[in-house]
């Protein structure tokens, strides 16, 4: 038998290459700022679930929320190699946290079907580590988090090592289960030209509309869809998610206030390049508490 | 999902592994008193597992006035679904209005869990908690003597203040070490609950085959100084030497790292092929050939970075201002 993996994946604002302001004069992060990228550790998670097709066989399926420029990372996961695409783009679905995401990403796996769902252990944009635990508990499947390795993967059971802070864990974990994947599990595998080719052209229907305002939408996806490239795109109705629990109102987590951290420089002293200038150097810094 | 309850008690899940309590959640007591203090209630800690009943003690003595205690078997190693099942049934019983996790490996799996089966909010390292008012944009209520929740995000380029003012409890997790530890009190006594794991019919999933853990050979978190070089310090026999040298007769005050493990965290091999590799991370290459051409730099640019480098400990304290 064969495992029908669903990874979950987001496309986040780069927070290490931060360039400008973060923050808008209004309180709302400046997007424009930061680049977009694949969070790392989905990656991490996406090649354990290309490992476990590899093994046993099954297929991969890529599920992102976002909007519609979100597709990236769904195009990159292609040519990574997964086997289905899709997209959930709701603008109701806007100003979830993490709460009202797992609830949404829930809906989204059980209309998709899965044995193994994985996550990466958490985005580097939140760093809350929440949506994948969130997830196993809504949709009632055994969790393993902080995976650091695939030992064993059978059609039924998976063997796992797993990192918890002052050591690991082997778990015998059944399956359908949801992991989180470690940056550590695995060296995410190159790209395949010969998928690059061919998915490049992937889009979704949204992306249609915006990249070509001309074209007939219809007609555009009929053709992408017959040559195998229309990454699916669903809103919360399609998934038949309740409304209480999805967005700002599904979200009890509010923002009370955010604050842009301004690293600015203060005053400079300079020593003189000699034996009894890094005295004074040293001994001021002891005197700071700097150091000693 | 509870009801707003201002009489709630304010809760620190007391983690323990093989019994014997985590150092985080003695931390968190402090806090809960704290802020159990400005809003009137008592702080209570939940302590679940197998034979532990014995290290209520230890918590009353760093703030707890009652301990509720869940042991049963099948709470010996944790797994989320066991625990989720007791903490809900409490938290539906007793109604707190706060509970606080240790941001450890079992309170990053436990309390989103418990979150999501309680439909409350959860706010994830927090790196300060107080007591405030909060006034949603367009409302004229304003919700008071909730708990603020404040946490850097977005790679700590922001400070964020969050509020959960209808789902309760309010949840947060704390990373360890960044709540001040508070004196034990040795005379302090307080009431122990003891609770009943209603745990018939919780499938527990996971089955554990081996563990090990590490012995913690450097406690960084209590280090006050902590020097770390790169690969351009020397060898292992020449750079602690050095350093010592630089203060004499002060002793040695500061924490060894061994040389072993700088070596590790220096070495940054894997990573760097993987980032090439990946067209996802095609970015992160721009960025390494960026450093790479910076390198041959002029004693001027050293100058102006020797200027930068005096802001360091404002930039520290700026990036932590919260607390």
């Amino acid at each position: 038998m064969a495992i029908r993996c669903v990874v979950c994946v987001k496309q986040v604002p780069d927070t290490k290459r931060i360039t400008g302001e973060a923050m808008k004069d209004d309180g709302t992060v400046n997007r424009s700022a930061l680049p977009a990228i694949f969070n790392p550790e989905d990656l991490n998670a996406l090649e354990a679930a290309l490992e476990i097709r590899d093994r046993v066989g099954g297929s991969v399926t890529v599920v992102t929320m976002g909007p519609p420029a979100a597709c990236e990372v769904l195009r990159q996961s292609m040519f990574l190699g997964a086997d289905r695409a899709v997209l959930i783009t709701d603008r109701r679905a806007a100003a979830s946290d993490t709460l009202a995401t797992s609830y949404i990403l829930s809906r989204a796996v059980e209309k998709v079907g899965a044995d193994v769902v994985l996550c990466g252990r958490q985005a580097i944009d939140g760093d809350t580590a929440q949506v994948g635990p969130q997830l196993a508990e809504k949709l009632s499947l055994p969790l393993v988090t902080y995976v650091e390795e695939l030992i064993d993967v059978s059609a039924d059971r998976l063997r796992l090592r797993r990192n918890v802070g002052n050591g690991w864990e082997i778990v015998d974990c059944p399956v359908p289960c949801l992991l989180t994947v470690m940056e550590t599990a695995n060296t995410p595998r190159p790209p395949s030209v010969r998928r690059m080719m061919k998915y490049k052209k992937a889009r979704a229907a949204g992306e249609i509309a915006k990249e070509q305002p001309d074209t007939d939408p219809a007609a555009a996806e009929k053709a992408l869809a017959a040559k195998g490239l229309l990454i699916e795109a669903w809103g919360l109705d399609d998934m038949e998610a309740d409304l209480t629990w999805c967005g700002r109102d599904g979200s009890p987590t509010k923002v009370h206030r955010i604050q842009s951290v301004v690293l600015a420089g203060g005053e400079y002293r300079e020593f003189p390049p000699t034996d009894e200038g890094l005295t004074e150097l040293v001994a001021e810094l002891i005197d700071d508490h700097t150091i000693g | 999902m509870i009801e707003v309850n201002r009489n709630g008690e304010v809760w620190v899940f007391a983690e323990q592994e093989d019994g014997q309590l985590s150092e985080v959640p003695l931390e968190l007591l402090g806090k809960a008193r704290e802020l159990a203090e400005t809003l009137g209630v008592a702080v209570a800690a939940v302590l679940l597992g197998e034979g532990v009943s014995a290290l209520a003690d230890e918590l009353f003595r760093y703030g707890a006035d009652k301990v509720y205690v869940a042991e049963d078997k099948r709470l010996g190693h944790y797994q989320a679904a066991g625990y989720r099942k007791v903490i809900c049934d409490l938290i539906e019983q007793y109604k707190p209005q706060v509970m606080l996790y240790g941001a450890t490996a079992i309170g990053r799996d436990l309390a989103p869990t418990v979150a999501s089966a309680a439909k409350c909010g959860l706010t994830a390292d927090c790196t300060d908690l107080q007591i405030g008012d909060h006034k949603p944009a367009g409302s004229d209520v304003t919700h008071k003597n909730l708990m603020l929740q404040i946490r850097p995000a977005f790679g700590g380029n922001i400070i964020a203040t969050i509020v959960n003012f209808d789902r309760w409890p309010q949840m947060a997790t704390v990373r360890e070490g960044v709540m001040a530890m508070p004196d034990p009190d040795a005379a302090r006594k307080g009431e122990v609950v003891s609770v009943e794991a209603d745990l018939d019919g919780v499938a527990l999933p996971l089955t554990l085959i081996e563990h090990q853990r590490r012995a913690k050979r450097v406690n960084l978190k209590a280090a006050r100084i902590i020097v770390a070089g790169g690969a351009g310090v020397g060898t292992s026999g020449t750079w602690p030497t050095a350093w010592a040298a630089r203060s004499p007769a002060r002793g040695r005050r500061w924490t060894w790292v061994s040389w072993t493990t700088i070596t590790r965290w220096a070495r940054p091999a894997r990573r760097c092929a993987r980032r090439c590799t990946s067209p996802a991370a095609s970015a992160a290459r721009s960025s390494t050939e960026r450093a790479w051409k910076t390198r041959p730099r002029s004693w001027r640019s050293t100058l102006t970075r020797t200027r930068r480098s005096s802001a360091w400990p404002i930039t520290e304290s700026s990036g932590t201002s919260a607390r």
